[in-house]
């Protein structure tokens, strides 16, 4: 056969299967670009040079990471999703005399223009929007720097690379599919599996339990370190729960529906049921994808988004003072002297500023391991990493309690403390190691979210207890032990550059301090990281939106070619049940409840995996400083309303394409 | 007294594309007895297809009546159609049409449960049915887990559970093995010794020769018709062949 018949050939099969063409060309092409535009930010050379370039690198890395194994899995799910639709067609060709190395040939071409296309229009898709994105990541980020048009010729290098691989794969998986039927086989490739599914007790069983424990996870887990530990051992839980549950354990509940006559031999269920039955062998996998995938959405863009929107948040909490000095003690004395507040006072007064709102005070904070009823100081136990009796105590002078609450403590004795506690602990004596101190007062605070389990303030009469207390805990941890700090914190009048160039100087006047009693001292200013923070969270919110409009387009791909194939499928069943005697209405209606039910359903449940998760990952940016509530739920509500809106749109769309295909009974 | 009765029934389709006019039923008339048992037979294009659509009410005529009973089912309404023909029509149809994701009971329960009937009913009516059929064993399986002629009984089951007037057969052999064509066709003579009117339409000349009539249509007319009498199976058949080579044959245009 001519070689240029093949290429014919190729181009009208491609034009003839147009509805599904059309939107794999389209999920190439915007793959291929999202893919190009990660790998130009994260090689871009304007934004290497700018501060906090590093960590957005990192997240861009990563970026790249996540776009390009989701390519792969999704231009392979497509693409086997199509050749399972055109067995058929290759089976007529078959029997029409063309050889198996022939049909591989047309294949082949097909495979070509379809890469052609995607990598070709991808790249200059990716090309043409990246300085647009790439300003739109600048803006995100507070960067303010002239963003020129380039080209970035190793992020050409690396999509083209990956995605002729990726096509490649493809190729070949579509000889593999040829070359193991025959053609009888690819005649009734439309009709295979027919047969009813198995009902896997055992599997829906393990769904369950996998959920729950996901879900017990992310919702009893309260320390946020352990949580960031656990939070992937709960997300594995519960992406192999959703798939047990939609494959076996969706299939078991219809069955148990089936058994109940009464319940089934209903003109509303009868259909339905068995054709959810029906369903769920072909689709429980994709169900479950799109599942993961929105509730991936969810999360990373409403975590982002409330990241970024809550930078005066974390700002606030992070920073309770314009700017905060700390300065850590040698040894465990406090020296008489102290050497920090003139320096900085010196250093304000020369950048012309004034400063209020001055407070100081001194610190001591070490953890104790609970045995009993001691707190126990070890640096030898091993049983450290044992969280639940993990107890922190902060030291705080009566005075400098003072300074930073509005709290009256009275006098205290050697061997009294008062406690401040986050939780409702009652104790009449603190025992550490071998010192016992009478509990004199209990003051219960306010949780504040990024509080730890067991944490307690013990407050003790003055510097020398404070003193002591520092010794025995040096005694017991050796290196290990920690330090007496000087808190100094201030705020300063003026604008934001003049409060920057204010803390600018404070630091360099700081770092000339040379006081033997303070082993090192450094300073934050809130305005100068609020610019690190715009920078991180803006890369995080970039990258999220990024994320989140990938895996949109992905699951709304998903869903059109499910609709599509379902369409095929129902067309033959209803126009059977309408010769039998169901009316054009109860068809409709049928159709109407399948599609709701299985549109609708992944959302739920992503809805409910995002509603579980969603203490687990309030914890979680406790870590990054972010403990406003009622913004994260508010972030997280409004994700959840924006992707169903899509979702419906989308649903309402494809509705239309599997009414056209099912149309000719329901129209008739 | 006629169950069914067919009045000057013409059909003209336009076709799609070139709106040429094609008409496939001219002035076709005929009707059927209580109790009868008729084949009508054609070549491809005599009109059989067109003819049992409309009787199916699954296609509205251009011209002419179809009275089942008396009521006109040609003036019934779009929202009522689907129940009359649960209620009314049972088919048989050549490739069963039999849902893959329902086991044979429930594909014969449809109709029943689309007419929304309790489910002990339902039970009731069934086992009479299944156990002339021979199909008891076979009630909890699934489609593609039986034979054809297996299948076509349990088609045939369908078609009676919910007791129609009269069965329309669309070449219910069709897609069968010769025993098992057989078998069905007896089973229909059995069906119809119990009272049961049945329409076939076929082109095969072994399943026309057990019917009671047999009425030939060519270009969308009745062209002739043919009564068993006395006839056995094997006298009605040889008479139907000589029927069908006159009508190629002997009639007005030679090919």
């Amino acid at each position: 056969m001519s070689k240029g018949l093949f290429s014919k050939l190729a181009v009208t099969n491609i034009k003839n299967n147009k509805q599904f063409y059309v939107p794999y060309l389209l999920t190439g092409i915007l793959t291929v670009g999202m893919f190009y535009i990660m790998c130009a930010l994260a090689g871009n050379k304007g934004i290497e040079h700018m501060s906090g370039a590093r960590d957005l690198q990192m997240i861009l890395n990563l970026g790249i990471g996540v776009i390009g194994i989701f390519s792969v899995i999704f231009l392979f799910y497509t693409n086997s999703f199509i050749i399972k639709r055109r067995k058929k067609e290759l089976g007529i060709y078959s029997i029409l005399g063309m050889e198996k190395k022939h049909i591989a040939g047309i294949l082949f071409r097909e495979t070509l223009f379809t890469m052609l296309i995607s990598v070709g229009g991808g790249l200059v898709t990716g090309i043409v929007f990246n300085k647009l994105l790439t300003m739109l990541l600048c803006a995100m980020m507070k960067f303010e720097t002239q963003i020129k048009f380039y080209v970035s010729t190793s992020g050409v290098l690396w999509t083209a690379i990956l995605f002729v691989g990726i096509y490649l794969l493809t190729y070949i998986y579509d000889l593999l599919q040829i070359k193991l039927a025959n053609p009888i086989e690819l005649l009734q490739g439309g009709h295979t599996g027919e047969k009813e599914p198995k009902t896997k007790a055992i599997m829906a069983i393990l769904g369950v339990i996998c959920l729950g424990a996901g879900y017990y996870i992310a919702i009893t887990t309260k320390n946020p370190l352990q949580a960031l530990t656990l939070f992937f051992v709960a997300v594995i839980l519960v992406i192999v729960g959703t798939y047990l549950l939609f494959t076996a354990g969706s299939i078991a509940l219809l069955k148990i529906l089936r058994k109940n006559k009464r319940y089934y031999y209903q003109t509303k269920h009868f259909t339905s049921v068995s054709g959810m039955i029906y369903r769920m062998k072909q689709n429980a996998v994709g169900l479950s994808n799109i599942c993961i995938l929105s509730t991936m959405v969810l999360v990373v863009v409403s975590t982002t988004v409330s990241l970024y929107v809550g930078v005066n948040d974390v700002l606030k909490q992070r920073f309770p003072r314009d700017i905060s000095i700390y300065g850590y003690y040698e040894g465990t004395e406090v020296p008489e002297e102290n050497s920090i507040v003139p320096v900085v006072e010196q250093a304000v007064k020369e950048s012309g500023r004034k400063m209020r709102n001055q407070v100081s005070y001194l610190e001591l904070d070490f953890a104790a391991l609970r045995r009993g009823d001691v707190y126990v100081m070890d640096a030898k136990d091993p049983s450290v990493l044992a969280m639940e009796d993990m107890a922190t105590f902060s030291i705080l002078t009566r005075e400098g309690c003072e300074n930073r609450y509005d709290v009256k403590i009275p006098e205290l004795a050697d061997n009294e403390i008062v406690l401040i506690t986050f939780d409702d602990t009652k104790m009449e004596q603190l025992v550490l190691n071998d010192r016992s101190f009478t509990v004199t007062d209990i003051k219960k605070f306010e949780k504040d979210a990024d509080v730890v389990e067991n944490f307690y303030y013990v407050i003790v009469n003055d510097v020398e207890d404070m003193e002591r207390i520092c010794q025995l805990q040096n005694e017991a941890y050796a290196q290990a032990g920690s330090t007496i700090t000087y808190n100094y914190q201030l705020d300063i009048d003026g604008t934001k550059e003049e409060k920057e160039e204010c803390f600018q100087k404070i630091q360099e006047n700081i770092n000339q301090i040379t006081d033997p009693a303070i082993s090192h001292i450094y300073c934050e200013g809130r305005e100068s990281s609020r610019d690190e923070f715009y920078h991180l969270y803006g890369g995080f919110l970039f990258l999220g939106l990024f994320l989140g409009a990938m895996f949109l387009m992905i699951t709304v791909l998903i869903i059109f070619y499910k609709q599509i194939s379902e369409g095929y499928d129902d067309r033959e069943r209803f126009a059977i049940m309408e010769k039998v005697g169901m009316s054009n209405a109860e068809v409709k209606a049928t159709i109407r409840s399948q599609i709701l039910m299985v549109f609708f359903c992944p959302i739920l449940m992503a809805a409910i995996h995002v509603a579980a998760a969603f203490p687990m990952i309030k914890r979680l940016l406790v870590l990054f400083n972010l403990s406003n509530t009622t913004l994260f739920a508010g972030c997280m509500i409004g994700t959840i309303l924006v992707f169903a809106l899509i979702y419906l749109l989308v649903f309402l769309q494809t509705q239309k394409t599997y009414y056209r295909i099912v149309g000719e009974q329901v129209n008739s | 007294m006629a169950i069914l009765e067919v009045n000057n029934l013409k059909k003209i389709y336009t076709t799609r594309f070139s709106g040429n006019q094609v008409q496939a039923l001219s002035n076709l008339s005929f009707s059927v007895e209580e109790g009868e048992y008729v084949a009508i037979m054609g070549e491809s294009g005599s009109g059989k297809t067109t003819l049992l659509n409309i009787l199916a009410s699954l296609d509205k005529p251009t011209s002419g009546e179809v009275l089942l009973n008396g009521k006109n089912i040609v003036d019934i309404k779009e929202k009522e159609i689907s129940a009359f023909r649960r209620e009314n029509l049972g088919f048989v149809f050549q490739d069963f049409n039999l849902l893959d994701n329902f086991s044979l009971k429930d594909n014969i329960f449809l109709p029943l449960v689309l007419s929304g009937m309790e489910y002990p009913e339902m039970e009731k009516r069934i086992r009479p049915i299944a156990a002339k059929l021979g199909i008891q064993e076979l009630l909890e399986k699934y489609p593609y887990e039986v034979s054809g002629g297996q299948k076509q009984r349990a088609a045939v089951a369908r078609a009676l559970i919910n007791r129609p007037q009269l069965i329309l057969a669309d070449e219910p052999t069709g897609a069968l093995d010769s025993k098992a064509a057989d078998g069905l066709l007896h089973l229909f003579n059995e069906i119809n010794e119990d009272g049961q009117t049945i329409l076939m339409v076929t082109h095969s000349t072994k399943a026309a020769s057990h019917a009671k009539r047999v009425l030939f249509i060519k270009d969308g007319e009745v062209f002739h018709q043919l009564y068993r009498g006395n006839m056995s199976n094997e006298e009605l058949y040889v008479k139907i062949s000589d029927t069908l080579t006159m009508l190629t044959t002997g009639g007005e245009n030679h090919e």
